[in-house]
């Protein structure tokens, strides 16, 4: 029999004389007792594999949990609020005259106090505030001269100041008296009915009495009811939830509805409030907005709180009964707290890879040095064998052995995980995004722990059921054939696993996703084993070099390689660590970008900035002075295409995104494929600049009206004025009054709105809409056309050069479609002088035509394309069959523009998903005003070239809401829900590491101990100390350089492949730009730099050990 | 000073007892007075005891004594792999225990080889590549040492066994290219320690006769300690060495 080394052989002595073979605790200890440091690197790995595995439990657990609470808290209004809309039983004025079958009266306040208990139950335990807006039912307001009947409505709005900027006059009051109701109505409103504040109105159920009661007197014991207006107001700006309470308004807030069938609305009469419910009006339509206070819910409590809007819908019908007619419910929450859980399910995902990485990694540390243990118990288990011990009795030892280690392992893992996921949540995204703090032990993390620490502890059994043959020196060839299928059958469930991750679209739902989480595990792991199969072909071929050498160090360096049996089970594990951290640095690069590309494609620019609240004009000046960067109007809006209209949402209708295209490299934002956007938008924006008059920017500009139709017949115009700012944001500002066309010149003060000292603005446009002021006189059975002529002098403006020139092309028509032709052939010309500029343009009108359409003449200064050039997003090319040149018909607001396809781009900046259509800003502009559309195109503002990106966004926060590429990051990156995941790869990263360093300390340790013989010959043989050290490293040096630079390439390989089709986005679909593979060569260079010089660490005091422990005792023992 | 002692001064054999005018060959191998304790105070251990030997150039040397006699730790001690507390060697005119490591080194790469009774050939090594490695020592050509590894395995009749491992050799074909690497860079004294230890009688004669045959033909020095009859009636002459003496036998 072959005779053990010392140590074992001193292990075996020690272990029989324990006495009967088998299954005795106290040989188990003592065993134990002589193999500490074996014993404790195993221990160290279990624990090592267990507190990964507790860590990523606790990242899956607490902090989603603490994510999901966070992301709710953080949520806006819009996200979370519960909206219900009940229209009362209660018949409005114009549904015909009270009868018997009209339901009884409805107790609103009975109404409120049910639909709002029932919605908070919803909501419960979390506490609850609720906004409710009554408005009366529709009541008549005093006829017109023209004995037109209009309706009104009062609005009692608590905390409608938030929603309202006050024009003139003052919020309503609470009244003593019923007759001197006050009420703030809007300025549209105002306009529209003529009213100022101190001016009286009745409302009355009944049309020929508020006839009657035109005067303003309201006859006693009716239920009429006068209102005195104290105050007009405007809409404010859309921040903190201003737009959407608008909408509670029966009118949203227009003030005016006059559609066509309908009687005209006006509205709302706001009441003090609290006051509605006290007049005789009766209310008729209810707005709930409750607002959950969720800041202080569990997950637990926020997964099961917030019913869909289904089901309140019905549980407030059922609860109701008949006291309200109809009912409307908007609750987001589900929906919120469904993308909330989808992010979940996809951060739980990339945490669960993590987690499965660092398990299969401990389980191969922990079978590499299972199998160090028992080749380093082979001697004892032979002479347990020899003396009697049955194969099962040395099993039970081991499971013994090994159970005590998962205890000691599970006792250790629990709390030490508690402390890494305390250590990992405080980095600064994590305690950021506010998952920092301790967590508390769960059965999750127990089972976890204790599970994890018995299967990876029950590895170490495994080489007692199947003895290891320390001295077999060859592989039995049915063993490599095994290998082999299993090698190929892992390569195929690793192909089949990757085919479908390339095949997944859309992650599944709020759990993690079988398919993300697998298809990364399989790549690296056949990745690992396919290399592990080629690295004997190197060293072969390494061998067959150093056979030709002279000396003996290099050749016995490249043997020992090649030919050392079990080496493979340590590189194996440095391989899959190597490629682990690898695939973790490479991946964490690949979804950091992403999160990058993503926010750069949703937000399109650096900087958007929506104002709100201050005239058109106003705002170019205003976001460039607050933010400092390169500032330009956008149009952001959907659109029809030819017959296509959409679903109605955002990403199945076709948005129309319109910028400068001339700036759009500095502007637009987001990775292309290839090119640039300027090479994408190349071709879009108009090759001839502007002309018309400029004019000193001014909050008013007084101009002066002269005109008249060649026969005489009266006409009125309101005029109005395109106006383009210098930063080419063109709006149609409008006289304040209308201006007779009677031949004289009238005065009339336009608001231009823009800011005294700003840069200049130019007129590049004239619209005169025209009104019959007798259309009595018009025979409506022929058509009479006139000439109509009219002036426009605008004071203080010039022209600049090209205009003084006549080279700037000139005045052109702006022909309505829809005018029916009642203005044909309008043509205008310029004539500057010291005092200012005079447009005067003229027409052939229609006279008849005008009697029952609405016409103007419009003018335009902007030389207008035959068609617009447009680029369209592949879902569009796809759908319509578009390519380049072909045409296309897009509905802007009412008009159509006639569109040629230039270009098709993968998607658009801001527009990152779903058809989309690209124009230059100043194109469609110029395309719209040649159709006699002078709509403002400006939806918002895009900043560039910022030099202080946060005291812009600071500064531009007062002009209305803003986005902005680096919070957009920020969120997708750090986010509650996203931070979770960055955290587990840098976990995986460090436990790769640790574990190829601990598994190669082992691996190294045992490995060169048994060859402390091998090292005794060489050195009785002449070879010295030096000699044998120096082989020892240039062995362990090629063999880490080569395993490492191949876990490297699997790494790279896994991450290249699969990393970028686990990127997804933030829903869980496809990023936008697809996302690119990342190779931080800075921070991979540094990962395996110190791996290999780990490594070293490891391996030179061993191998130094080793050649200072051979001694010449070694020299009679056997090798094996 | 004990008596065994003066059978290790016994004259060179073949050399005439006195009266030849021819000047005395210098013996290849002197051991004068050593002494070797492993442990200390009560647990020491003594393993030789003021030993005193002579052995010529070109002799064959049977050290014989039990297991535990000392054997092996007086061939370790003569071939600069151990040292000892006490007394000198002498090998072909080098003072062996008065050399550094180095030296130590030098004299097992240049001057002499061992045969172990474990054969000591390293695994992973072919055969022919375990003989190679005192060539590759003294780094020679690679034509040569494969000209040379290719002679000295069909000396020891395994020319047909060149790429196999020790492992797939059996005991005796293995203490063969033990052997052959003994002799592959020609030392000057061969020591070999219970060469035929693990092996049958009839493979123990055989690597023992090749061993008597290799020291005659190559006019090496050998030392081989055994304790079987046959083994020593091939031998020039025996020593015997008893709890660390040498003794008459």
């Amino acid at each position: 029999m072959a005779e053990p080394p010392p140590g074992h052989r001193r292990d075996a002595g020690r272990a029989a004389r324990g006495g009967r073979a088998g299954g005795r605790p106290a040989l188990v200890l003592r065993r134990a007792s002589t193999q500490v440091p074996l014993l404790a690197a195993v221990l160290a790995v279990v624990v090592a594999g267990t507190t990964l595995l507790g860590t990523c439990v606790l990242l899956l657990t607490t902090a989603q949990d603490r994510a999901l609470e966070q992301a709710i808290a953080r949520a806006g209004p819009a996200e979370v609020d519960v909206t219900v809309g009940l229209r009362l039983a209660v018949p409005d004025a114009g549904d015909g005259a009270p009868d018997a079958s009209d339901p009884p009266a409805v107790d609103a306040a009975q109404v409120v106090a049910d639909a709002t208990a029932l919605v908070e139950d919803a909501f419960a335990p979390a506490p609850s505030s609720t906004s409710v807006w009554l408005a009366s039912a529709l009541q008549y307001l005093p006829a017109t001269a023209a004995d037109t009947l209009r309706l009104g409505y009062l609005l009692d709005a608590p905390g409608l100041e938030a929603a309202a900027t006050l024009a003139a006059g003052r919020w309503p009051a609470p009244t003593a008296t019923a007759a001197d109701r006050e009420v703030a109505v809007l300025t549209s409103t105002a306009r529209a009915l003529d009213l100022a504040p101190g001016d009286r109105v009745v409302l009355s159920p009944d049309p020929q009495h508020a006839s009657e009661q035109a005067d303003g007197a309201s006859s006693p014991g009716s239920t009429e009811v006068g209102v005195v207006v104290v105050g007009t107001f405007t809409r404010a700006h859309d921040q903190d939830g201003a737009q959407g309470a608008w909408e509670r308004d029966p009118l949203d807030g227009e003030g005016v509805d006059t559609s066509t069938g309908l009687i005209p609305a006006y509205g709302p009469f706001v009441v003090a409030p609290g006051t509605l419910p006290a007049t005789e009006v009766p209310v008729g339509r209810v707005s709930l907005v409750v607002r959950p206070d969720l800041s202080d819910a569990d997950a637990d409590e926020l997964v099961a709180m917030g019913p869909p809007s289904g089901s309140l819908r019905t549980d407030l019908t059922r609860t109701l009964g008949d006291a309200v007619s109809s009912t409307a419910v908007a609750s987001p929450y589900p929906r919120t707290l469904a993308d909330a859980r989808t992010q979940q399910g996809i951060t739980s995902s990339g945490v669960l890879v993590v987690a499965l990485l660092g398990a299969a990694l401990a389980a191969t540390a922990l079978g590499l040095a299972a199998r160090l243990v028992a080749v380093r118990r082979a001697a004892e288990a032979t002479l347990l064998v020899a003396r009697g011990a049955r194969r099962g009795q040395l099993v039970r030892q081991a499971a013994a052995e090994s159970a005590l280690l998962a205890a000691l392992a599970a006792a250790a893992g629990v709390p030490l995980s508690l402390v890494t996921f305390r250590a990992v949540t405080a980095l600064p995204w994590l305690a950021g995004a506010g998952l920092a703090g301790p967590a508390s032990v769960t059965a999750p993390l127990v089972v976890a722990v204790a599970s994890a620490a018995l299967l990876l502890a029950a590895l170490l059994v495994a080489p007692s059921v199947r003895p290891v043959d320390a001295g077999a020196h060859r592989r039995p060839r049915r063993g490599l054939v095994a290998r082999s299928g299993t090698d190929v059958v892992l390569a195929a469930v690793a192909v089949a696993a990757y085919v479908q991750l390339r095949a997944h679209r859309v992650a599944t739902g709020a759990e993690p996703d079988p398919v993300l989480v697998a298809a990364p595990l399989l790549v690296l792991l056949a990745g690992a084993v396919l290399v592990l199969r080629v690295l004997p072909w190197v060293s072969r071929l390494a061998e067959g070099h150093a056979r030709a050498s002279r000396g003996l160090v290099l050749p016995l360096a490249a043997w020992e390689v090649s030919r050392r049996p079990h080496s493979t089970a340590g590189a194996f594990l440095l391989i899959l660590a190597t490629a682990a951290a690898t695939f973790g640095v490479s991946f964490t690069s690949t979804w950091w970008d992403s999160q990058a590309d993503q926010a750069e494609a949703e937000v399109g620019t650096e900087l958007v900035v929506d104002v709100t609240g201050a005239p058109v004009l106003a705002q170019g000046a205003a976001v460039a002075v607050a933010t400092g960067g390169d500032v330009s109007p956008v149009t952001r809006r959907a659109i029809a295409l030819g017959s296509r209209v959409g679903g109605g949402t955002e990403e199945s209708t076709t948005q129309l995104l319109a910028v400068d295209t001339r700036r759009a490299d500095a502007l637009m934002r987001g990775r292309l494929p290839e090119g640039s956007w300027a090479d994408v938008s190349a071709g879009l924006a108009p090759t001839t600049g502007g002309a018309g008059p400029l004019v000193p920017a001014a909050p008013t500009l007084d101009v002066t009206v002269t005109g008249a139709a060649d026969d005489g017949t009266p006409l009125e115009t309101v005029p109005g004025l395109l106006v383009e700012d210098a930063w080419g944001s063109r709006t149609l500002v409008v006289a304040a009054t209308p201006v007779p066309l009677d031949g004289q010149p009238h005065t009339v003060p336009v608001p231009v709105g823009a800011v005294d000292g700003d840069p200049e603005v130019r007129v590049v446009g004239v619209e005169l809409p025209l009104t019959l002021l007798a259309p009595q006189d018009v025979p409506w059975q022929s058509d009479i056309t006139a000439r109509v002529t009219a002036t426009v002098d605008v004071p203080g403006a010039h022209l600049d050069a090209a205009d003084a020139l006549g080279t700037a092309g000139g005045w052109s028509e702006g022909r309505s479609p829809s005018d029916f032709g009642a203005v044909r052939n309008a043509r205008a010309t310029q004539a500057g002088s010291d005092d200012g500029v005079a447009v005067t343009a003229t027409a052939s009108v229609s006279l008849t035509t005008l009697l029952y359409a609405d016409a103007a003449i419009v003018v335009t200064a902007l030389p207008a394309a035959e068609e617009l050039p447009v680029v369209v997003t592949e879902p569009v090319a796809r759908e319509l069959g578009l390519g380049t040149g072909a045409p296309l018909s897009l509905t802007v607001g009412g008009t159509t523009v006639e569109a040629t396809v230039v270009g098709v781009a993968p998607y658009l900046p801001s527009v990152p998903r779903g058809p989309a259509v690209l124009a230059d800003h100043d194109a469609l502009s110029r395309a719209l005003v040649a159709r006699a559309d002078l709509t403002s195109m400006t939806d918002t503002w895009w900043v560039a070239g910022l030099e202080d990106p946060a005291a812009a966004v600071a500064a531009a926060g007062d002009l209305g809401p803003t986005v902005t590429r680096a919070d957009v990051t920020a969120e997708l990156r750090d986010g509650p829900l996203r931070g979770a995941l960055r955290a587990a790869l840098w976990l995986l990263v460090v436990a790769a590491v640790g574990l190829a360093l601990a598994g190669t300390a082992v691996h190294t340790a045992t490995a060169l101990d048994a060859r402390a013989v091998e090292v005794a010959r060489l050195q009785g043989l002449g070879v010295s100390r030096r000699s044998v050290v120096a082989s020892f490293l240039a062995e362990h040096s090629a063999v880490t350089l080569v395993v490492v630079a191949a876990g490297t390439g699997v790494g790279a390989f896994t991450g290249w492949a699969v990393g970028p089709l686990l990127a997804v986005s933030a829903t869980g679909r496809p990023p936008v730009p697809a996302a690119a593979f990342g190779w931080p060569w800075a921070s991979q260079s540094v990962l395996v730099l110190g791996l290999v010089l780990g490594c070293a660490a490891v391996v030179v005091p061993v191998a130094l050990r080793t050649v200072r422990r051979a001694t010449v005792a070694h020299l009679r023992m056997d090798a094996s | 000073m004990s008596e065994p002692q003066r059978a290790g001064t016994s004259p060179v054999p073949g050399a005439p007892d006195g009266g030849s005018d021819a000047p005395p060959v210098p013996p290849m191998v002197t051991v004068r007075g050593v002494r070797r304790t492993y442990g200390a105070g009560r647990a020491a251990v003594h393993a030789l005891r003021d030993v005193s030997l002579d052995v010529a150039p070109g002799e064959l040397v049977a050290l014989v004594g039990r297991s535990g006699s000392g054997k092996t730790t007086l061939l370790n001690i003569v071939g600069g792999l151990d040292r000892p507390d006490a007394g000198s060697v002498t090998v072909g005119g080098t003072e062996v225990t008065s050399l550094d490591e180095a030296g130590q080194v030098a004299l097992r790469r240049d001057l002499v080889a061992f045969v172990f009774q474990t054969f000591g050939l390293v695994p992973v090594l072919s055969a022919a590549e375990n003989v190679g490695v005192p060539l590759r020592l003294r780094r020679l050509a690679p034509a040569d040492r494969e000209r040379r590894v290719g002679l000295l395995l069909d000396l020891v009749g395994l020319g047909d066994h060149a790429d196999q491992r020790p492992g797939e050799l059996s005991g005796g074909q293995q203490q063969r290219v033990a052997i052959a690497r003994a002799l592959a860079a020609s030392p000057r004294l061969l020591i070999a320690d219970e060469p035929t230890g693990q092996l049958d009688s009839e493979t123990g004669l055989a690597v023992m006769a090749l061993i008597r045959a290799v020291v005659e033909a190559e006019g090496m020095t050998a030392i081989v300690s055994t304790h079987d009859p046959v083994m020593i009636a091939l031998a020039d002459r025996a020593v015997h060495l008893v709890d660390g003496q040498l003794t008459d036998g």
